[in-house]
Parts: structure tokens; sequence; C-alpha cells
């Protein structure tokens, strides 16, 4: 049976490989909140399909089996960093098995509001280590681009202010105790911009000022996206593309019978 | 990440078992067995599992997902029930605990070396035990326990299987029958 899928998932990628540079591709969106990255998110998905491509958004903490868990005990308060973390690592495998990994296969382009580096920088924030978090989200599937939305954790708390009060658990206070929203927002903002920053540089983001016009910036999200258009097939995702095959055989198959009748 | 601390005047006992509804009354009868008091922690204290029970979804979780929430409810007993027993010196039987996990991981095809980090913070337990579940007794419904569910979401009855999985642990001296 191993071996079934393992041909399967090498067929999969062969697929996605021939397809050369009008595969589908995976642009996450990072930053922190107040970054303007959801503005921008929208902008670059209408081009995209103005261009005529096919695209399909994901956000995080959006899947229709764990988002309601995870909202309800977000509104109780009653989750801490580690059941924060592994809640979200469910809703983010549920999301990549059941929306981001079929649209690829088919060739969509895939929009990504906050991918993996979301909970990366937020979970390190909150003083889990980097090496956990990479294994629970493992198998990995990496992006082609990663646009980080980069601002001080000044801009960003002025700009939340500006719009409402940060809730409990974006503002931090499971972790930083300040019983001020706004204070702890920005205590708690700051830290996550440093763990960004850091994961910026070892997985070669490509920052965006998000200081800057928004106009200018989606004009240079365009060029920058077609600058690396022709970027190849990460290699290393083949061992999540195995493991999609592995654990959602039922979409696997929907996927091969679609091809097969088109 | 290191496994929670515990007060070492504790004991943690694990009851890894295959019937969800055997999990209260083999806890009992493992602590009369030793004639000790104690507490007893369950699956899905945090009632994750019966919150999705209850949900329409398109697409069922896999089983990587599955172990994710369980890893969740699990941190939830831990902080709860089964961390606060042992720091005041009670014994506490967890019914189930990691091994049920693993088993269900060896049974989907997960990497016991993912499983392994996933549960890190899993402190190991004093001793460990399983139960032998009634196998001809019909199938519970989803919520009666962890097996029952993932049977549930993966359309097949998974009790053989888990059977089979302790079988060998104990075979291997890593669990004892009660």
């Amino acid at each position: 049976m191993i071996e079934n899928v393992r041909e399967t998932a090498r067929k999969l990628c062969e697929e996605i490989r021939k397809k050369g540079k009008d595969r589908g591709l995976l642009i996450a969106f990072e930053g922190p909140d107040g970054s303007g990255k959801t503005t921008q998110r929208k902008l670059f998905k209408d081009w995209l399909a103005g261009e005529g491509y096919n695209v399909k958004t994901t956000k995080w903490n959006s899947s229709d089996l764990i988002k309601p868990i995870i909202k309800a005990r977000k509104n109780m308060r009653s989750i801490n960093q580690e059941e924060f973390c592994l809640l979200h690592a469910a809703d983010f495998r549920h999301r990549l098995e059941t929306e981001v990994m079929p649209a690829l296969v088919k060739g969509k382009m895939v929009v990504a509001d906050r991918f993996l580096f979301t909970a990366l920088a937020r979970d390190a924030a909150r003083g889990l280590e980097l090496d956990w978090l990479l294994h629970i989200y493992s198998p990995l599937y990496w992006p082609d681009i990663v646009f980080y939305f980069s601002v001080s954790p000044e801009t960003s708390g002025k700009r939340i202010a500006a719009t409402r009060t940060p809730k409990y658990y974006e503002a931090g206070q499971d972790v930083t105790n300040i019983e001020d929203p706004f204070e702890s927002y920005n205590q708690f903002i700051s830290r996550v911009i440093k763990e960004y920053e850091a994961l910026a540089i070892i997985f070669k983001f490509i920052t965006v000022d998000a200081e800057a016009p928004i106009y200018d910036q989606h004009v240079q999200i365009r060029k920058l996206f077609q600058e690396s258009r022709e970027r190849p097939w990460p290699e290393w995702n083949e061992e999540a593309i195995t493991d999609w095959a592995m654990m959602a055989p039922k979409l696997v198959k929907q996927r091969e019978a679609s091809v097969g009748g088109s | 990440m290191a496994a929670l601390k515990v007060s070492t005047s504790g004991r943690l006992l694990s009851l890894d078992i295959v019937e969800g509804h055997d999990a209260v009354s083999s806890a009992k009868k493992l602590l009369k067995s030793r004639s000790i008091t104690g507490g007893i922690s369950t699956w899905d204290a945090s009632s994750i599992f019966f919150e999705m029970n209850n949900l329409e979804v398109d697409d069922k979780p896999s089983p990587r997902t599955l172990v994710l929430l369980y890893a969740a409810d699990l941190f939830f007993r831990l902080r709860w029930e089964i961390v606060p027993a042992l720091d005041e010196g009670k014994c506490v039987v967890a019914a189930p605990y990691i091994e049920t996990a693993y088993a269900f991981g060896a049974v989907s095809g997960l990497p016991k070396q993912w499983l392994t980090e996933v549960f890190r913070f899993a402190p190991a337990p004093s001793e460990s035990f399983r139960a032998n579940g009634d196998s001809s007794a019909k199938l519970g419904v989803a919520t009666t326990g962890f097996v029952e569910f993932c049977s549930s979401i993966l359309g097949q009855d998974l009790r053989p299987k888990f059977v089979e999985y302790f079988d060998d642990l104990e075979r291997r001296g890593a669990c004892r029958s009660i």
C-alpha cells in the first residue's frame, strides 16, 4: 500500500515538474498585524485574476473544521501557548491538505494570507522552541514566494489602535500578563517582529517596505512576482506531496478522477 | 521542548484502552488492584472531539490532523488534571495516554519520529498498562473514545489494529495487561 502511495506521489511531483513555469505557485503574504498585508493580498489576487490566472486564496485560522473550536476557546481565554500552537497547527494541516495541495496540483495560484511563518513567529514569541514548532508543522510545504511586510512595532501598534482594541491573544496578554491590551500588544508585537526578522533571513523572504504608499507596494509586488515566476519547483516539497497522498487519499483520487475525466 | 515537570511524589499510570467505554471502569480496576486511591483522566476532557463531531464539514480530518488534536487535548488534560494531581502527591491514571496516539500513528502510517516529537511535552508514566476490550462488542459511537472517533472518521473499525499494536507492546515488556 505504501508503495502505491509513493508511486502516486511520484507521479504528482513529475506532473508538477513537467508544467515548469506554468505550474501553480504558492505565494505567502506574511507580516505582523497592521502591516497592510491583507490589503496587498487582495490587490495582488485581483491583479492575478485579471492576468488570467486561476487563483485560490487561503486565510490563517479559517478551516471550517477547527476554526470554531479555536474561536470558542479564544473567547473563553482557556488555551495556553502549547494548546494554541497545536490547535493552529491542526487548522493549518487541514487547510493544507484540503485546500492548498488540491489547488496547487490542479495548477492554480494559491495566495496565502499568512502561512507557516505566522505560527513560527507568534509561537516563538510565546516562548516555544523553533525546533519543536518545525516538527509540529512537518512535513513542510514551502511557498515559492514569501512576501514579508515589514513595519516597526510602533507603526503596527498605531495602525491597530486606530481601528480596534486588540483581542486577548492578539495582544499576547496570555504571555505578557499585562492588563492593558494596547500596552500588551506593543510589547508582544515587538517580540513577534523580532522573530519574523530572524525568519526573513533564514528563509529568504522578499521584504516589502509596508510603510511605503499602498500603490507603490503593489507595483513592487507585481514586479517581484514576475521576476520570481520562473523559479524551479522546490524539490524538498516531494516529502509533503507524499504525505498528502498518504493522509488524504480520497482527495488525491478525486483529483485523479477529475484529470482522467477532463 | 522538554517534558512537563512533575512532582516525583505523585505517580502517573498510563492505561491505553481499545474500548472507550472501558476507560473509567478499567482505571478503577487498576487503582483497586493496587489498593490505592487516585484520580482518573480520560480522553477529550477539553471537548475538542465532541464539538468537532457536531460540525457538518465537507472534508474529514486526516490522521495527522487527528493526532495534533489528540495532542492538544492531552496537553489540556496534563495542565488541568494530571500535573496538578501529581504535584499534590496523588496517583493519576491517564486513560488513554500517549501509546494510543502512537498506535494510531502506526495504524495510519505516520512516522514514529514525528509522533515522538509532537508528544515531547508528555512526562513518562511511572508504569504502563493496557486493557483488553471485548472485540466482539459493537463499535461505540464516535464520541465514546479516540479509537471509536478515528474509526468513524476513517470508515473502518480500527479496534483489531489497536489490539495488535498493544499486544506487541506487551510482548516487548513495554506495558502490562490489567
